[in-house]
């Protein structure tokens, strides 16, 4: 009978004990990918922010909110791609050379902000 | 000549140096190349390419039956539209294309045709066009949309080659090219003449596929973004790039549940979707669907489920500690899985994701459109497959299917079960409408090749092998296997060299069938213009019925360059592109009401009829007859579709008031309201004082094999402007009305 | 006295002399007497050819070297063609002398007629006579009345001209028969003494008119003959130094005469009890050793045409498809290829030119409007064209197969073209024998940027790292 306050304190203890260890194993990820997933933190977080913005002022004309939603989404994707080539615990990537992971990436992201510009309207 | 196999596919070939050097002396013997003094992989090259040479040869002139027996033009209905826009489109340049509004269709509406055509088609014949002209060759256009299709189906072979040697190895890519190649499903749509979307869309599809296959096996971004590109050209080109749109994602589906993804599943992916939806959404047509369509939400779903899933397994993988992680795991399936719910079920509700179209929900409930879509229903290629189709289109591929099957089961990697997936959906919707035939064709193509190179290849492995001494023990047990697969002969089946040889005859009898079979069929079946009709004359000589274009010509020719002309929505096209006057129907079928008006027209009596003629600006009716030529094809035996069509929206026409115990009859024992309506009257008007057929009483109508009802016709408010020579196509002019006084 | 006698003889000779040349001036017209003229208009189809003998007296003291002919304004510009000849010899040693013939103004003419002078070989001296045929065909001189009919009847025409021969000159006995294609004659109108037996009608003997005397006449008859009209003729002539001509012909044919209304019946027409005045089938002359002849219009190939080669020529039948009843217009193209050896020769003076034939192949029709261009090879300088009657000319750039430049086209036109016209041409132009090298340089050179660029790319390591 008195457990529950153990209960709701073991739960929040254990969610103190995840966020830790995965502060702790994130940071010992290498500066490389980290400022990758801050590239990628940016552009969720400005998806975001256009969202909200959408739901206050209205999604006409639809064609640019599209086009800015994906912008972010679509830079984002493929950092997290680039993240991924580059990491070197990823045994597939093994023989792939970091700098025809940037360019892949580089090329990727001039379509997708050409198509964009021509969406924009 | 042993190729090395590998495995999990997506190593290059390069590095393939055999190991039976031994062989290569006898090898030299035989093949007789002493003279070139090739080594072994120079051997291989040559014969590959020249084979992948022939094939490509082959895959074109096979189409060309129709040009060298009729003339080069373009054949049925939907061509000549896409011919009539490719012309307006090199003639007047991409811009007035784009925003090309055209009042010579459906009239009085007009139709946006810039922004409800797929491009693809049009811009590539244009560009082919334009870059033979830059190169100083004088063709006319015409001749670059009659060829399109069999350059594009040679184009196929060389992507199928890719294709299958990026799943299996470059044996079943060079099967898959040369079964493809002359394949009678594929075939069906790209003959020379049939300038229609499939033809450069089968290209496109195939050239997708191949392209995220690759992607997923290299996980390259560069591969992933050039199926990107491959699936807008897809978009740009068919309506059919919602089966990509699917496909894909169940496959991603299929690898995350069985556990085999990988990173490069995510890279391929994740690039192709987010990039090609953007591609795809600069077609007018397709406009916003990517993002509001039912059809279009299984992509969105996989993506945001693949992004939460490799999440998940990131932080799996920063976590040491797995009790931690269920927890965890419990919180975010539990939100992911609720937000998604909740935000398909908000959009659906709220009708902001709109369901199937009635086009694709007819795929997946084949019942659906008898009832409620009659025009769907209407087209003879929306017919549910019978198995005598299957066999015409396929042959022995058939049973090869299965075969390719079970190879592929036994050596499952990401490709395999790519193309495995590919070939079981696009099999059950072939078997729902026959116009899926096509679709299906690659993947059985390409998966009977990996059946045909796998069992070839054992076989000639074993009429090659010397007689090996048997190896003893288990310590060799190893190598020993390694080397019976290189080819020795088992010695406890004796005759197994003669039988092996036995069975490659008896696979080389089978190849050489369909080969025979396939030529036979795009000879015979899938080669006619359908514009031009042949027959053979009293003497043999060949004797050609131009009617079509005799009457599109006299209307080009003779009327008002503002005269309206009201006939069935399926002469449309032709109308427009070839008499160069404004219909009131066409093929396109986008507005049922102003198509059930005409069925409804048809079906009237006379004066009803006139009434709705003069409502719609009516200058000539235009009607196809078949009575004397005993062509099946005519307006009398499409008519109940138009009854059913008018009375899908017009109550006043009920299909029963035309048919005699539900039969459907023109003789003296039909229904009276059908001897007097419309489509009847103008069918057989004076056709009772002619005598058709040796010994049969005059007003015989061939095509049905009976004396008509009604021959005394008198009509009141048109006039017969026109009847081609054998009667094929009767054309009337509609009186203006009497002056009162 | 001697001053006012030579005054007096200067005097004289003056006055002689202005009524000399007064005299002169009047009598050139009146030096000439019709002493017969005979007429011949055939009406049988649409193109009317009219057959004019005259036997020409010269009156005056001085010889005559031109004849004058008249017609009235209204026809002059229906006259397609005008030939005279001179007539030598009597019965079955008659040769005819062709003759020049150009059209001319004169200041004073009556009514607006206008004039042809025909120059004779050798000056008519005083009292002589000379006889003289003309010949000249008329097109769009039938006028269909009633100007609309039905499918099954037949077609009416109006023609209209005068009994008495126009003429600036007195005419002592003339006679003119009209020649209809069949005896069925609606009206006709009189101008004593007229007759009619069977097919032909005829107008006199008129004896003693004088000079521009007009008796307008109207005949009412029925002509079914082909009413054939080509509106519009463009003939491609396209010359291909590597052994062949190509000629595309692009027509727009019609149907000139009474306009049909109402109902176009298939049964009727095919029991061949209606439509008289529609035709169905066209004749086009070719010359020999025609090959790839095609025929087709803007939507596709017409399978309806006949060939028939002999060495001599080569006869094409074509079928429209569908008859044309009057109003009715096709266009459609005809092409073929002749062999370079046939018409191609090389001048004297080292330039080169084509002989080629003027005109519509196709037998009885009348073109309105001709075009003829003649494509020379890339790299021709230098053309010129030597037409036996009067054409417009000007030219042109094309750009077809492998051409950088252009080609240089020479275009003739001319309106009103009948049969009569078919007579050779020729088109004169230097080439230079080194451009024939240009178009399998560029092939050759094409090839052999494509290897080389092969080569390079396997030989070039694109890889972005090592």
């Amino acid at each position: 009978m008195v457990k529950p306050s153990s209960s709701s304190s073991s739960t929040s203890q254990d969610a103190l004990a995840l966020i830790n260890s995965l502060r702790s194993a994130y940071s010992a990820t290498p500066t490389t990918l980290k400022i990758i997933d801050l590239y990628v933190g940016f552009a969720v977080s400005t998806a975001i922010i256009q969202v909200v913005y959408m739901a206050l002022v209205g999604s006409f004309p639809f064609n640019s909110f599209l086009s800015g939603i994906l912008s972010c989404i679509g830079t984002a994707v493929l950092a997290v791609c680039l993240r991924i080539q580059v990491n070197k615990e990823n045994k597939e990537f093994k023989d792939l050379a970091p700098e025809r992971a940037f360019a892949d990436f580089v090329l990727c992201n001039l379509v997708l902000h050409l198509v964009i510009m021509n969406f924009l309207g | 000549m042993a190729i090395s196999e590998h495995v999990n596919g997506g190593t290059n070939t390069r590095k393939s140096m055999p190991s039976s050097s031994a062989l290569k002396p006898d090898l030299l013997n035989k093949l007789s190349f002493k003279t070139l003094k090739l080594k072994t992989k120079q051997q291989e090259l040559l014969i590959r390419v020249s084979i992948l040479c022939l094939v490509y040869v082959l895959a074109f002139i096979t189409r060309l039956f129709s040009v060298l027996r009729y003339e080069s033009m373009i054949h049925e209905f939907d061509p000549y539209f896409n011919y009539r826009t490719t012309l307006f489109l090199t003639e007047k340049g991409f811009y007035d294309f784009w925003n090309w509004f055209d009042s010579e269709s459906w009239y009085p509406l007009g139709r946006i045709i810039g922004g409800t055509l797929y491009p693809g088609l049009m811009v590539t014949a244009a560009l082919i066009y334009w870059a033979l002209r830059f190169l100083r060759f004088a063709v006319h256009i015409r001749e670059v949309c009659v060829l399109t299709a069999p350059f594009f189906a040679s184009n196929t072979t060389i992507v199928a080659y890719l294709f299958g040697k990026e799943i299996w190895d470059t044996g079943a890519g060079l099967v898959a090219a040369a079964l493809i190649a002359i394949c009678p499903g594929y075939i069906s749509r790209s003959v020379a003449g049939s300038y229609d979307n499939e033809g450069v869309a089968i290209f496109a599809l195939l050239l997708t596929f191949y392209l995220f296959v690759k992607a997923v096996n290299t996980g390259s971004l560069a591969w992933a973004l050039a199926s990107a590109f491959g699936y807008f050209y897809m978009v740009s080109a068919w309506g059919g790039y919602v089966f990509i749109i699917n496909l894909v994602p169940l496959y991603v589906l299929v690898l995350l549940i069985t556990g085999r993804y990988s990173m490069r599943l995510y890279v391929a992916y994740n690039c192709m979707y987010v990039v090609g939806m953007l591609l795809a959404m600069q077609i007018r047509f397709v406009g916003f669907q990517h993002v509001q369509s039912g059809e279009h939400m299984a992509a969105m779903g996989v993506f945001f489920l693949m992004q939460v899933f490799y999440f998940l397994d990131w932080v799996k993988h920063l976590l040491s500690d797995t009790k931690m992680f269920q927890a965890f795991l419990r919180i975010t399936v539990t939100c992911a899985v609720g937000v998604g719910a909740v935000a398909l079920g908000v959009g659906t509700a709220s009708g902001y994701i709109s369901p199937w179209t009635g086009r694709f929900y007819s795929l997946l409930d084949p019942t659906y459109a008898k009832d409620h879509i009659p025009i769907i229903a209407s087209v003879s290629e929306h017919q549910p497959t019978a198995w005598s189709s299957f066999m015409f289109d396929f042959h022995i591929l058939l049973f090869l299917f299965p075969a390719g099957l079970y190879f592929c089961f036994k050596r499952l990697s990401d490709a395999t079960i790519f193309i495995v997936m590919y070939g079981l959906t696009s099999m059950y919707f072939a078997g729902v409408m026959v116009r899926l035939i096509l679709v299906a064709t690659p993947a059985v193509c390409l998966i009977s090749a990996i059946a045909v190179s796998a069992t070839i290849k054992n076989l000639t492995q074993l009429v090659r092998a010397k007689n090996k001494v048997p190896q003893t023990g288990s310590t060799k047990g190893a190598s020993s296997a390694k080397g019976s697969s290189k080819g020795s002969i088992d010695q406890s089946q004796p005759f197994q060299r003669n039988g092996a040889a036995a069975l490659l005859f008896g696979a080389f009898y089978l190849l050489s069938k369909y080969a025979t079979h396939c030529t036979w069929v795009t000879s015979e079946a899938y080669s006619s213009p359908s514009i031009v009709l042949a027959a053979r004359g009293a003497h043999g000589n060949r004797v050609i019925f131009d009617d079509y274009r005799e009457a599109y010509f006299w209307l080009r020719q003779n009327t008002p360059p503002d005269a309206k002309v009201m006939s069935w929505w399926d002469y449309g096209y032709q109308i427009t592109a070839m008499g160069n006057r404004t219909v009131i129907v066409d093929n396109n079928t986008w507005n049922n009401t102003h198509i059930a008006t005409v069925g409804r027209a048809m079906s009237s009596y006379e004066d009803e009829a006139y009434e709705i003629m003069r409502s719609l600006d009516v200058d000539y009716v235009l009607v196809v007859f078949g009575g004397v030529t005993g062509y099946s094809s005519d307006d009398i035996n499409k008519f109940l579709w138009m009854v059913r069509i008018g009375g899908g929206v017009f109550p006043v026409i009920k299909e029963p008031d035309y048919l005699v115990n539900g039969e459907y009859r023109v003789d003296k024992g039909a229904a009276p309201k059908m001897l007097n309506c419309l489509m009847y009257k103008l069918s057989y008007y004076r056709f009772g004082e002619l005598t058709t057929e040796y010994g049969k009483p005059p007003g015989y109508d061939r095509a049905r094999g009976v004396e008509i009802g009604n021959k005394d016709i008198k009509l009141e408010y048109l006039e017969e402007a026109f009847t081609t020579s054998n009667w094929i196509v009767r054309i009337y002019k509609v009186k203006p009305p009497n002056n009162r006084w | 006295m001697e001053a006012l006698r030579s005054l007096g003889r200067l005097v004289l000779a003056l006055t002689i002399f202005s009524n000399l040349s007064l005299l002169a001036y009047s009598s050139s017209l009146q030096d000439i007497q019709i002493v017969n003229a005979e007429r011949r208009i055939d009406v049988t189809s649409h193109i009317i050819k009219v057959f004019l003998t005259l036997k020409v007296e010269n009156t005056g003291t001085s010889p005559v070297s031109e004849v004058l002919l008249a017609f009235p304004p209204t026809q002059v510009d229906n006259i397609a063609s005008l030939k005279a000849a001179a007539t030598v010899g009597k019965k079955k040693k008659k040769s005819y002398l062709p003759l020049e013939v150009n059209p001319t103004e004169l200041p004073d003419a009556p009514n607006g007629t206008k004039y042809f002078k025909i120059l004779l070989l050798n000056p008519l001296s005083a009292g002589e006579t000379a006889t003289l045929e003309v010949l000249y065909i008329l097109t769009h001189s039938l006028e269909p009345f009633p100007a609309e009919i039905s499918q099954s009847e037949p077609q009416l025409v109006y023609y209209r001209d005068s009994a008495i021969i126009l003429s600036p000159y007195y005419i002592k006995q003339q006679t003119t028969f009209i020649r209809t294609p069949s005896t069925k004659v609606e009206s006709f109108t009189r101008v004593e003494p007229t007759n009619r037996a069977g097919t032909e009608l005829k107008y006199g003997p008129y004896k003693d008119r004088p000079a521009y005397s007009y008796s307008p006449v109207l005949v009412h008859f029925e002509n079914n003959s082909p009413f054939a009209v080509v509106e519009e003729l463009v003939r491609e002539v396209e010359i291909s130094h590597w052994g062949s001509l190509q000629i595309t012909e692009h027509y727009t044919l019609a149907h000139a005469g009474a306009r049909h209304k109402g109902v176009f019946s298939r049964v009727d027409y095919q029991a061949r009890s209606s439509g008289v005045s529609s035709f169905k089938h066209l004749l086009a002359r070719l010359p020999p050793r025609v090959h790839s002849v095609f025929y087709r219009d803007q939507i596709g190939n017409i399978s309806s045409s006949h060939l028939r080669t002999d060495f001599r020529r080569s006869d094409l039948e074509i079928e429209p498809r569908y008859p044309l009843f009057g109003g009715w217009k096709a266009t459609f193209i005809i092409g073929y290829g002749l062999p370079l050896q046939d018409f191609l020769f090389e001048s004297p003076d080292g330039r080169r030119y084509l002989n080629f034939t003027f005109g519509c192949p196709l037998a009885e029709t009348v073109v309105d409007k001709l075009t003829i261009k003649v494509v020379l090879p890339e790299g021709s300088k230098d053309p010129s064209a030597v037409v036996p009657f009067p054409v417009e000319q000007h030219l042109e750039t094309k750009y077809s197969y492998l051409d950088i430049v252009g080609r240089t086209v020479v275009v003739l036109e001319k309106k009103n073209v009948v049969p009569e016209h078919n007579s050779p041409f020729q088109v004169y132009y230097s080439f230079n024998p080194i451009f024939m090298l240009a178009e399998p340089l560029m092939l050759i050179s094409v090839f052999f940027f494509l290897f080389m660029a092969s080569v390079a790319y396997l030989h070039v390591d694109f890889s972005i790292s090592k």
